[in-house]
């Protein structure tokens, strides 16, 4: 490491460290004096509650005691003409390691969040609170910036009652569509991720490969590959070697044949339909519940064994009971993204280049209260089967 | 000859009465062996339904990536050729050249870099201070604070982006518009409003409360205040959780197509990323493919064809995730040694 170089004041800058120095040093003195006259004082009256006033005023003396300490050593060093220069970082350091541990801790972490808290406040509060307040209004942008007129809940019935683009596009209906498939996803990719996690979790033949072919879809873009596959080439080899299609409606045949309801199967095709799509949107999920599983401790499982329990209890009992608040996230998750490449983003921008900005930040406040409320309902539905360790009850 | 044949019958039922009887003994005879010899065959059935699911998904995840290499390789000319359906007759890079030329490939896979380069490591760091701050750090109001945060996390970007745009056009009333410049993305990643950093805040905490205090207390006891014990200390610890946040900023900003497109492209057209490219040529992809100079270069039978337009996206997409993709493969086996086997998903 390099050594700094000291730098040493000069004649004249050294008297008037002195004379600055001798100042605070009689300051000192004088301010302990009263102190400890006070002291003197509150212990003659001996009451119990000048106690805390007393403790702290000895502290007070106490901290220029040091101080003075330190001072002389200064006046000392002024003396033999070897006071060193003091940058301003390490003034600074000095000071700031007086400062108690845990007021340290409060102010670094204020320091921590401050870049965090500058973009809230900058970009994310204002734009949220005045999305909302736009919601109740009509907004028109004119050539001297947006007139904003206050209309009620107008914009709200006109959106759930009468909005269609695209002549028959309706909004209510495609909402409720939305929500259906995303109610009936839900659940189908937490269990699909679930299961594929305990699956990944222990070594088989070819794990690293099929690991890493598992968490391609997180890194590939979806919506791209599929748009593009979908349209043109793709669609004419899958057409002519007929591969997706064919297996799954003899499958389905054969269920039919053999009685199962329709209504069930219905559903079980649509997720069918649907499995390149839930194994493309899974991807996350599955590194959250890996992670999850590798965490559980393995006496757990040991213990288990030794009492008894078959494969089916341990992995109901031990290993979906401990990542429950894990499928609670996951679920959030699940949630959240399945709102950011929702289709009804086509009513957003098309109300967008009607220049009806009023109404499009209704349909992103609709849809921010309807994710509120599915994520609410999913709270509601896991509330009491969650876990956590430090849950003292 | 009948005898003889009634006579090698018999024999060959004693052998297999003999047999029988042996596997009786060995796996059927008390109780505990039955349940024994029933529970392996459950082991086994299951063990087949897992290679077969398992497999069979990942052919599900790669099929549509086969499908593409197959595509690409196939040659212009090829294309009205029935006989070609997944191996191409004669291989050929012309697709990737028109592809090249219709991305303006280099200049955007640079933009691209770039810009998933500094928002990772800006949003690396803000995320990791914040969530330091919310683990361990406690000040007044941190709650209320950290609500907000969660609230991040349920915002669509899309609900906040219009106010947003109005406000940045005229930044803190000093006239200078913000949008249109990468800037404004890597002011966003170092502030905590980039894509999913809500996220990413929760995930550090997370992790951070993970790691034993009795760390952090030893540091303290041999001297060092709480930013040299957190950069000391907690972040060489917090390995795991910063190699999975920098995995998924990097691909979540490379995939990204809504916040570089409405903040940068569509303001100032002559920055783009392969993603945002790729995005604007998908609906425009004749005109592009007119403007890049290779339409005379083959017969009309080629040029007329819908697929060869179609031909020509598909190795434009491919090539726009070419890079992530080899990116992944260096980084995946560091990603599930460190990332998730040690990373901060769980408490």
């Amino acid at each position: 490491m390099k050594k700094l170089k000291k730098t040493y004041y000069g004649t004249e800058a050294l008297s008037k460290q002195r004379i600055k120095t001798e100042k605070t040093i009689l300051r000192l003195k004088s301010n302990n004096a009263t102190f400890e006259q006070d002291i003197q004082n509150m212990m003659a009256k001996n009451e119990q509650k000048h106690i805390r006033k007393i403790v702290k005023l000895a502290d007070q003396v106490q901290k220029n005691k040091i101080r003075l300490t330190r001072l002389e050593a200064r006046i000392h060093q002024i003396d033999a003409g070897s006071l060193e220069k003091e940058s301003l970082y390490q003034r600074y350091r000095l000071w700031f390691s007086n400062i108690p541990y845990r007021k340290q801790k409060y102010i670094w972490g204020i320091v921590f969040t401050v870049p965090w808290m500058l973009g809230m406040a900058l970009f994310f509060l204002p734009s949220f609170i005045k999305s909302i307040w736009w919601s109740f209004n009509q907004v028109v942008p004119t050539s001297s910036g947006l007139t904003i007129t206050f209309n009620g809940i107008a914009n709200y019935i006109e959106l759930f009652r009468s909005y269609v683009i695209d002549g028959n596009n309706v909004f209510s209906v495609q909402l409720y569509l939305f929500i259906q498939n995303l109610l009936i996803d839900l659940p189908i990719i937490l269990i699909f991720s679930i299961l594929i996690a305990t699956f990944l979790n222990k070594p088989f033949k070819g794990h690293k490969w099929i690991k890493a072919i598992f968490f391609i879809p997180v890194i590939y873009n979806f919506t791209l590959i599929s748009d593009t596959l979908s349209k043109g080439f793709g669609q004419y080899i899958d057409a002519s070697t007929g591969a997706d299609q064919m297996f799954v409606q003899q499958l389905a045949g054969f269920f039919m044949d053999i009685g199962i309801g329709n209504s069930l199967m219905s559903i079980v095709m649509n997720a069918v339909d649907r499995i390149f799509m839930i194994v493309n949107l899974s991807g996350i999920q599955i590194l959250i519940f890996i992670a999850a599983i590798q965490s559980i401790p393995n006496q757990l499982y040991e213990a288990a064994k030794m009492e008894g329990a078959t494969k089916y209890e341990i992995f109901w009992k031990i290993t979906i009971a401990m990542i429950t608040p894990l499928i609670l996230t996951a679920a959030v998750f699940t949630v959240v993204d399945s709102f950011t490449r929702a289709p009804i983003y086509r009513f957003l921008d098309y109300a967008m280049t009607q220049n009806r900005y009023g109404l499009a930040a209704t349909i992103s406040v609709s849809y921010f209260a309807i994710n509120v409320t599915i994520i609410g309902l999913v709270f509601l539905a896991m509330k009491g089967r969650v876990f956590y360790y430090d849950d003292r009850k | 000859m009948t005898a003889n044949k009634t006579q090698f019958l018999n024999q060959s039922f004693q052998k297999l009465k003999q047999a029988s009887i042996k596997v009786y003994d060995k796996k059927l005879s008390t109780s505990y062996k039955r349940t024994m010899t029933f529970e392996s065959i459950l082991a086994w059935f299951a063990l087949m339904v897992k290679y077969f699911l398992l497999y069979g998904l990942a052919f599900i995840i790669l099929y549509p990536l086969i499908q593409q290499i197959a595509i690409a390789l196939r040659a212009p000319e090829d294309i009205n050729n029935p006989l070609v359906l997944w191996i191409p007759e004669t291989f050929s890079w012309m697709n990737f050249r028109i592809s090249a030329i219709v991305l303006d490939y280099w200049n955007a896979l640079k933009n691209s870099i770039m810009l998933s380069g500094i928002v990772t490591l800006l949003q690396l760091l803000c995320t990791a201070l914040a969530g330091y701050a919310f683990a361990r750090l406690k000040f007044k109001g941190q709650k209320i604070l950290f609500g907000l945060v969660l609230t991040t996390i349920i915002v669509a970007p899309s609900t906040i982006e219009l106010p947003l745009k109005i406000t940045l056009m005229n930044f803190l009333g000093t006239g200078q518009s913000l949008l249109g410049t990468p800037m404004i993305l890597y002011i966003f990643a170092a502030t905590g409003m980039g894509i999913k950093s809500g996220i990413f805040i929760y995930l550090f905490r997370q992790f951070f409360r993970g790691i034993p205090e009795e760390l952090e207390e030893a540091a303290h006891v041999d001297g060092a205040n709480p930013i040299q014990v957190f950069f000391r200390v907690m972040l060489p610890n917090a390995r795991g959780a910063m190699v999975l946040v920098g995995i998924l900023t990097f691909v979540w900003q490379w995939n990204d197509a809504y916040f570089t497109a409405n903040f940068v492209s569509k303001i100032n057209s002559d920055f783009a990323t392969l993603t945002t490219k790729m995005m604007s040529i998908r609906n425009a992809i004749q005109g592009a493919i007119q403007q890049a100079g290779v339409w005379q270069l083959f017969d009309q039978d080629v040029t007329q064809n819908p697929l060869f337009t179609s031909m020509v996206l598909n190795t434009s997409a491919m090539l726009s995730m070419i890079p992530l993709l080899i990116f992944y493969l260096l980084v995946q086996k560091v990603l599930f040694t460190e990332g998730i086997e040690r990373s901060g998903l769980v408490g």
